[in-house]
Formats: C-alpha cells, sequence, structure tokens
C-alpha cells in the first residue's frame, strides 16, 4: 500500500484543538433511535426472500409468472361482455322460454282496461331481458317483425320451420301496448337468423327507433323511421303524388309527459294552408330533423310552385 | 460473547440482521473521527451544517442497510466515510463552495501572510513535556486553520489519508475518483500544508 503520509503533520493533526469535539446528544438519540426503528420490508424484497426460502429458479419463477398472467388474461376475457355488433349466438331453449314469459305478460296487459302500460314499464321490461340482448344491432324493428311475420304467412312451410320462433311473432300484428315492444325485439334478438338480411340494416337504428315512438302509432313510427333513413325530399314528392299535402313538426314533451299518449289539436300551416302534423318524440335524433326539414322545405317549394 | 471483539464489518452484518446493539457499538467506534471528518471537510464557514450532515450519513447507512455485503476490498469504514464525503460535498456546493478544482501550486497566495521564520517556533529536544504538548497545540490548531484555506477535495484527502488511515486504494472509493487523481490531490495538498505550517515544521520536512 502506497503511503504519503507525513509523520509531522500527522502529530500536529492528532493535537489539533478539536480533537475531543463530538455530536451533541440529540443527534447521538435520533441516529440510534432511527437504527432501532424496525425494517420494513418492500414487498420485492419480502417476496425475493421467499422466494429465496422456497429455492425457486428462475426458471420455475418464469414458469409462475408465465400462469398467472395466463390465469389473469382468461379472467379478463370470461368477464369482458359482447359488445355491440358482435355476433351473437343463437337463443337458447332458456332464453326463448323467457320470451315467452314475458309475451304472456304482455297479454295480459293488453287485457287490462289501462290503454297502454307506462313507458317506464317497458323500460324495465326491456331492462329484464337485457340477458337476452345479445346483438342490439340485430333487433328487429317492430315494423320489421310484423313483415317478417306476413312473409313467413306466405312462404313455404320450411322457411317458417327454420325460424320456429317466427309464429309468435304475428300476434304483433294486432296493436299491442307498448309492453309487447320488448317482447317482440327480444323475440327478435332470440333468433337473429329469422331476421332477413336487407332488415338488418334497417334494425340498427332500432335503439333509436324505441325511444322515438312515444305513441303506438305503428304509422307514426314508420314515418320516423322513413325520415331518418330516407331523404325527406323523396318521401315528400311521394306523398306530393299520393295528394297527401301536409307538412310535419316533431315536438319532445318534457317528464311525465313523454311516457303519455298526446292529442293534438288539427294544425294548419299559415304559409302554405297544409294540416300540420305533429309527432312527438321523446329523444330527437339530428337524423329527424334533418329529415322533418327536408320534407317541409319540398312541400313548401311545392306549394309556392302551384300557387305560380 | 460482547460484541467487541467483532470487527466492523461483521457488526454491520450483524445489524443487518437485525441487531440493534451491533450498531450501537459501530456507532461508539466512528462517532469521533467521522464527525471530525464532516466537521474539518465542510470548514469553518459551513460549521454550522456539520450536525446535520453527520446524521444524515449515518441514516443513509441505516437505509441502505440492505445493500451491505461484506467484502475484502471494501470495508464498512470506507464506506461510511464515503456516504459522509458525498453528503459533505453536496452541502459544500450548495453552499458555493469551491469543489472539484485541484489548483497548482501557484494560486497559493495565502501562503504568503505567513510571518514567521522557519523553525522560530520548532521546540528544542530539551524543553519539557507541557511545553512540548503546548507546542504541538498550536502546531494542530494551524494546521486546522491551514486546511481551512485548502480546496475541499485536497482536504478530504489529506484527512482520509493522515486523520483516519485510509490507503490511496480506499480513498479511490470514498472520493470516486483516479487512484493518480487521488494521489495527486494528496501531493498538493501535502504541499500546500507544508508551506503553511511554515515554522512548524522542522527543517528537515520543509
Amino acid at each position: 500500500m502506497m503511503d504519503m503520509r507525513d509523520s509531522h503533520l500527522e502529530k500536529a493533526l492528532q493535537h489539533a484543538p478539536d480533537r475531543e469535539l463530538q455530536p451533541n446528544d440529540e443527534v447521538r438519540r435520533c441516529v440510534l433511535a432511527y437504527a432501532a426503528r424496525p425494517v420494513k420490508k418492500h414487498w420485492l424484497q419480502y417476496l425475493s426472500s421467499k422466494l429465496n426460502q422456497w429455492h425457486v429458479t428462475p426458471a420455475q419463477l418464469g414458469g409462475m409468472s408465465s400462469v398467472a398472467v395466463a390465469l389473469l388474461v382468461l379472467l379478463m376475457v370470461h368477464e369482458q361482455r359482447p359488445q355491440e355488433g358482435e355476433w351473437a349466438p343463437p337463443a337458447s331453449s332458456e332464453q326463448v322460454a323467457k320470451a315467452d314469459r314475458l309475451r304472456k305478460q304482455a297479454k295480459v296487459a293488453e287485457s287490462a282496461p289501462k290503454p297502454m302500460p307506462a313507458r317506464e314499464t317497458a323500460r324495465e321490461e326491456k331492462a329484464a331481458l337485457g340477458e337476452l340482448q345479445a346483438t342490439p344491432g340485430e333487433i328487429a324493428t317492430r315494423a320489421d317483425v310484423k313483415s317478417e311475420a306476413d312473409k313467413l304467412q306466405v312462404e313455404p312451410p320450411s322457411m317458417a320451420d327454420a325460424a320456429p320462433v317466427a309464429t309468435p311473432l304475428q300476434e304483433s300484428t294486432s296493436p299491442a301496448p307498448a309492453a309487447i315492444h320488448g317482447a317482440e325485439g327480444e323475440i327478435g334478438a332470440a333468433a337473429p337468423m329469422a331476421v332477413l338480411p336487407e332488415q338488418r340494416a334497417k334494425s340498427r337504428l332500432e335503439p333509436l327507433g324505441k325511444n322515438l315512438a312515444m305513441e303506438d302509432d305503428s304509422e307514426d313510427s314508420d314515418l320516423q323511421y322513413e325520415l331518418m333513413t330516407q331523404s325527406g325530399t323523396a318521401l315528400a314528392e311521394r306523398d306530393i303524388q299520393a295528394g297527401k299535402l301536409r307538412l310535419l313538426r316533431v315536438e319532445s314533451p318534457n317528464g311525465e309527459r313523454c311516457d303519455e299518449p298526446i292529442t293534438h289539436a288539427p294544425q294548419v300551416d299559415a304559409e302554405t294552408g297544409y294540416p300540420v302534423e305533429v309527432m312527438d318524440v321523446c329523444i330527437v335524433p339530428v337524423a329527424l330533423m334533418d329529415g322533418v326539414r327536408a320534407y317541409n322545405q319540398e312541400m313548401r317549394a311545392y306549394k309556392r310552385q302551384a300557387n305560380r | 460473547m460482547s460484541l467487541d471483539v467483532f470487527s466492523d464489518d461483521v457488526l454491520m452484518t450483524k445489524f443487518c440482521a437485525g441487531d440493534a446493539q451491533a450498531f450501537e457499538l459501530l456507532y461508539a467506534r466512528h462517532e469521533r473521527p467521522l464527525y471530525r471528518y464532516v466537521r474539518r471537510v465542510l470548514g469553518t464557514a459551513l460549521e454550522a451544517q456539520v450536525d446535520e450532515v453527520f446524521q444524515d450519513t449515518w441514516m443513509k447507512l441505516v437505509d441502505n442497510r440492505a445493500n451491505w455485503r461484506e467484502r475484502e476490498d471494501a470495508s464498512f469504514k470506507t464506506w461510511l466515510f464515503m456516504l459522509a464525503h458525498h453528503r459533505a460535498v453536496d452541502v459544500l456546493r450548495k453552499g458555493g463552495r469551491e469543489v472539484s478544482t485541484d489548483h497548482g501550486w501557484q494560486d497559493n497566495a495565502w501562503l504568503d501572510d505567513e510571518a514567521e521564520s522557519p523553525w522560530q517556533l520548532w521546540p528544542a529536544s530539551s524543553v519539557d513535556e507541557p511545553e512540548q504538548q503546548a507546542f504541538w497545540r498550536k502546531a494542530g490548531q494551524k494546521l486546522l486553520d491551514c486546511l481551512d484555506g485548502l480546496p475541499a477535495l485536497q482536504r478530504a484527502a489529506f484527512l482520509l489519508h493522515h486523520e483516519d488511515g485510509l490507503g490511496l486504494d480506499e480513498m479511490t472509493r470514498v472520493l470516486d475518483a483516479e487512484f493518480e487523481t487521488v494521489k495527486s490531490r494528496l501531493r498538493y495538498a501535502l504541499s500546500k500544508l507544508r508551506a503553511c505550517m511554515g515554522a512548524y515544521l522542522p527543517p528537515a520536512v520543509k
């Protein structure tokens, strides 16, 4: 070991007046108390020490980690609910039975003296059926179900056999209370194979359509649906050719009134003299407003042209 | 069996295993040397922070006890002084004190204040013991004054080698510097201190 000590400087240092200095008692107590604290092991250190005790090799640790990750992924996949637009498996017999039960409840409601159950009840029914609603995109509208049922009546029996749950749908052709909406929707969902391809595109608007229809007026609902899915101008031209001159207006009642049927007094547009049909809609989609605007513009344009 | 018989390294290992008494003995062994080292490295300008640096050093040692491994090339003392040195340098830097320069010989203008001629105060061999003691006490105070004028790293190198008995290899770890750098700092420190001590050193040393 290399030594560069200077003995005289070393001796002078040993006689320096600060030789006997020491920290005060408070510092000493503080340090000793700090050292006497119980050791709080970090969880990684704890795990490491435990693994060392168990003589776990790095390879075994890697294997255990892989298993843990695989279990975690499985758990996540298992917990994941089906998303919109995903494929839904055909309904089980249990689901079909549940749909039948709901349909029977709807029949009871139909025979009741009340003209129409509250919309809230319908929503609760729908919520109860939530587990059956595997693919909202596949749910048919009531109009779709109706047309589907009509088709099944004229088509060969084999087609009807292919969609056995379609038979009860025919009941929905009669005016039904709002509670039936849920059951019908669920029947459509329970047998997605029974929904025709061209109806699938239409049915994607079903969630909106359900919110749209305040009254159980199929004509009104159909018009709303057409206004959202077709050109408002084209619909106006069709009505003009059919001699059905009118203007449309959308109203959105609030609160409790949203669940009640509303009867409007006949209204006439001051400019054109055409009758104004009011559509009560709880939640007004932009597409419907655009459709109504285009429809009315076309009607007014026709009126102005006719006046000339 | 008394803990006194164990080396610092063994005591530290015992402390890591949860033996608080081992730490108390370690603290008692190194309390004063470490305190002196911190005080001298910080110098009189930062004397107020000596207690803080000293306490922080021990606390850091306690906090990092899990990293302690008995090694042949690094003793407990080296580790302890390294922690103290790093903490002291931090304080010096924050205090705006010169730390990193390895000044050459030429910038020692402060040496010119030495008014006493060489050998003037050097005690004759015939003087009695109390007089000798008085001389060395004055020499010790003079040395402290001279140390205060050194750059901190040169001061640290001198103290570690002369006061705490660390070899150059150990000093490279404490000071976190190359061997030649440490040697150079020590050489500069010795030269300046010898010049500064003046009359307190015998002619042969000068």
